[in-house]
């Protein structure tokens, strides 16, 4: 690395010494080049990735986005932005259907990020056409490639299912051991008082660093995966279960006693239902931590999964390969995401629309 | 006859945050089997403290309180208890909340649900029985609130204020309602309000408390032959007695509770 930075460095001093030479030779002055000045300004850390000859590409391509953003839509050149909003909504009139004409802009804004992406990335001559070298940012054809690759050889199979065996089992495992443990802490207030701080503790530990030990204990098959995924979801759950219940009002509970509950129907047809969105909220953070534990352990020591793909491709400076394996991370958190949101919709159905919209804005943060 | 419910010495302090506080202080009282009693006394006197020992979700410091002459330990499920604010629960539709007792005693879900469309219709409520509770009313849900605990027709029946956050002729008509209700069926009701007209309408016994800590003050019987029409009974001359002779009783307590509150914060 810092060969080429010297190296660069030099070459750059190559270029003044000429400029130099022939502005002598002439003997006039010569005002040099845009590209010129731009070449000598310099870039610490960058040339790897934007190198010089790519800067103007970049203007370029910054000039085709905002030009190309205003008109795709408008069908005019440098409309003024306040106008963008409007217009685009104009010309989804004709759709009449709004949910189809909200899938129209989403899919024409993805088609063309990834036409910007794939355009900017083709070779034409000997440089690349804009200014990204898809050897550092792949293309979503590259990326397409590599999966029908995997695809025939099957491998994606093979780690897709590793990954969502892992994380599916550790969410299911940390789920349960959770909301148990919230429900019989919840009972139990001397001993919760007594292991408070120790609860506390522990789960301050990042799970990171606990990944080695783990894997030492667990070996690099997928069981250290599912621990590690069960010790993030199973806090999550458990505070959430325990705070939950701790917090249902206690009229509601006596009042069920009063008219001629026991203490089973208490607990199943009062306490449990109260304390329904906070447990919901605990399961619905976990979702995406059962999968950083997943990731977390195959990053570490694994043979397959995704984790281990993705880090296996960026080893090889395969980006298109570790692209392939975000996406398909993506998605899988997508589907979890959704089959989670639908159980709470379900289960919350009785609340009012406000309130479960404020409360799922708040647990997106994590 | 022996009474229903019988109160002996009952005594009730708390203590919260360093301090001391008699709710309820050496009340006696004897309720009869069908009685209808109403309380009266300045806010904070210990009144719902009273039926929270009754109920048994309170336990009294010392006294004792029988229930048809066995002593009470715990809750007392022949009690019904309609609460000062409704604690209807938010994911049970209208129907199925005021079913809940049912449902605990094991009754089956179509006999559960008829017997409560018809308390719901009865006041009025009919329509919204699969709506849930943050979709009624304040209004709605009291009145929710109330045939909940009439739909399992408990030996007596406490309530806490129940008409109190309704407008005056919701009220009037809810109080018709009930004295119709308690008509046929002939509980004991013990019924705190802050109304002293609702307290007369309805009442045998009219008990007025002390302010703070809360002592029996009296006890006057309401002479007024039923059936009553709740919406002349103001005018009645039996009835302009006994307010008159409350009134001055209630307002003197809730005069000394002001006083004691300022001297209080002074202090
Ligand atoms: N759980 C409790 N802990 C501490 N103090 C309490 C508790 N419950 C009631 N008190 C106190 O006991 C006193 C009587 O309360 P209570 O609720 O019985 O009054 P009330 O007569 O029903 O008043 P209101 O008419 O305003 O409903 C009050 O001073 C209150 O502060
Ligand atoms: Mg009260």
């Amino acid at each position: 690395m810092v060969d080429m930075i010297d190296k660069e460095a030099s070459g750059d001093k190559g270029a003044d010494e000429a400029i130099q030479t022939t502005h002598e030779a002439s003997g006039r002055v010569r005002i040099p080049k845009l590209g010129e000045i731009l070449l000598t300004i310099p870039l610490p850390g960058v040339p790897q990735l934007w190198r010089g000859d790519y800067l103007i590409g970049s203007l370029l391509l910054f000039l085709t986005a905002a030009g190309y953003m205003m008109c795709s839509v408008t069908g005019m050149f440098f409309h003024a932005i306040a106008f963008v909003d409007i217009s685009i909504s104009r010309t989804g009139r004709f759709i009449k259907n709004q949910k189809l004409r909200m899938f129209v802009y989403r899919a024409s804004f993805a088609g063309g990020f990834l036409a910007m992406w794939e355009l900017s990335a083709w070779e034409i001559g000997p440089k690349q056409w804009l200014c990204v070298d898809p050897f550092w940012f792949g293309s979503p054809l590259r990326v397409m490639s590599y999966m029908v690759e995997i695809t025939l050889s099957g491998s994606v199979f093979v780690d897709t299912w590793t990954t969502m065996y892992e994380a599916f089992l550790g969410y299911i495992l940390g789920a349960a051991l959770g909301i148990a443990l919230g429900f019989i802490l919840a009972r139990l207030e001397t001993l919760a008082e007594i292991l408070d701080p120790f609860i506390v503790a522990v789960n301050g530990i990042p799970r990171v660093a606990m990944a080695p030990i783990l894997i030492i204990w667990f070996g690099i098959g997928v069981e250290s995966k599912i621990v590690l995924a069960v010790s993030l979801v199973l806090f999550l759950t458990f505070m959430n279960t325990y705070s939950g219940l701790r917090g249902v009002d206690p009229n509601l509970k006596n009042l069920a006693q009063v008219m001629g509950a026991n203490e089973m129907q208490v607990l199943w047809k009062v306490t449990l239902p109260a304390a329904m969105p906070w447990i919901l909220t605990g399961l619905k953070i976990g979702v995406p931590f059962a999968i950083i534990g997943a990731i977390l352990g195959e990053f570490m020591a694994a043979s397959k999964g995704l984790g281990f793909m993705i880090q296996h491709t960026s080893n090889l400076f395969n980006i298109a390969g570790s692209f392939a394996g975000l996406i398909l991370l993506m998605f899988i958190v997508l589907i979890a995401n959704t089959a989670v949101n639908w159980l709470e919709r379900y289960l919350l159905r009785w609340r009012p629309k406000q309130q479960a919209a404020g409360e799922g804005g708040a647990t997106e943060v994590y | 006859m022996p009474p229903i419910l019988s109160i002996k010495n009952l005594h009730k302090e708390f203590f919260s945050r360093g301090n001391r506080v008699i709710a309820v202080d050496d009340m006696s009282l004897e309720i009869e089997d069908g009685e209808f009693i109403t309380i009266v006394g300045p806010s904070g006197c210990g009144k719902s403290t009273l039926l929270n020992c009754i109920i048994g979700l309170v336990h009294p410091t010392s006294g004792t309180i029988t229930y048809k002459d066995k002593k009470l330990h715990g809750i007392n499920t022949d009690i019904g208890y309609v609460p000062q604010s409704d604690y209807l629960y938010a994911w049970r539709t209208l129907i199925n909340n005021v079913a809940f007792p049912l449902e605990m005693r094991g009754v089956d879900q179509k006999t559960r649900h008829e017997k409560a469309r018809e308390l719901i219709q009865r006041v009025g409520l009919a329509g919204f029985e699969d709506h849930y509770p943050h979709e009624l009313s304040g209004g709605m849900r009291q009145r929710a609130n109330i045939i909940r605990t009439l739909i399992y027709d408990p030996e007596v029946i406490l309530m806490d204020e129940p008409f109190g956050p309704l407008d005056a002729q919701t009220r009037i008509i809810l109080q018709d309602q009930l004295l119709k209700l308690w008509r046929e069926a002939r509980k004991t009701v013990i019924f705190i309000t802050h109304d002293l007209v609702e307290a007369i309408a309805l009442a045998d016994r009219v008990v007025v408390m002390t302010s703070r800590p809360g002592k029996l003050r009296s006890v006057t019987e309401v002479d007024i032959p039923r059936p009553r029409d709740v919406f002349t009974i103001h005018s009645k001359e039996e009835f302009r007695q006994t307010y008159d002779q409350l009134w001055q009783e209630l307002r003197e307590e809730v005069q000394r509770s002001e006083d004691w509150m300022k001297n209080g914060s002074a202090s």
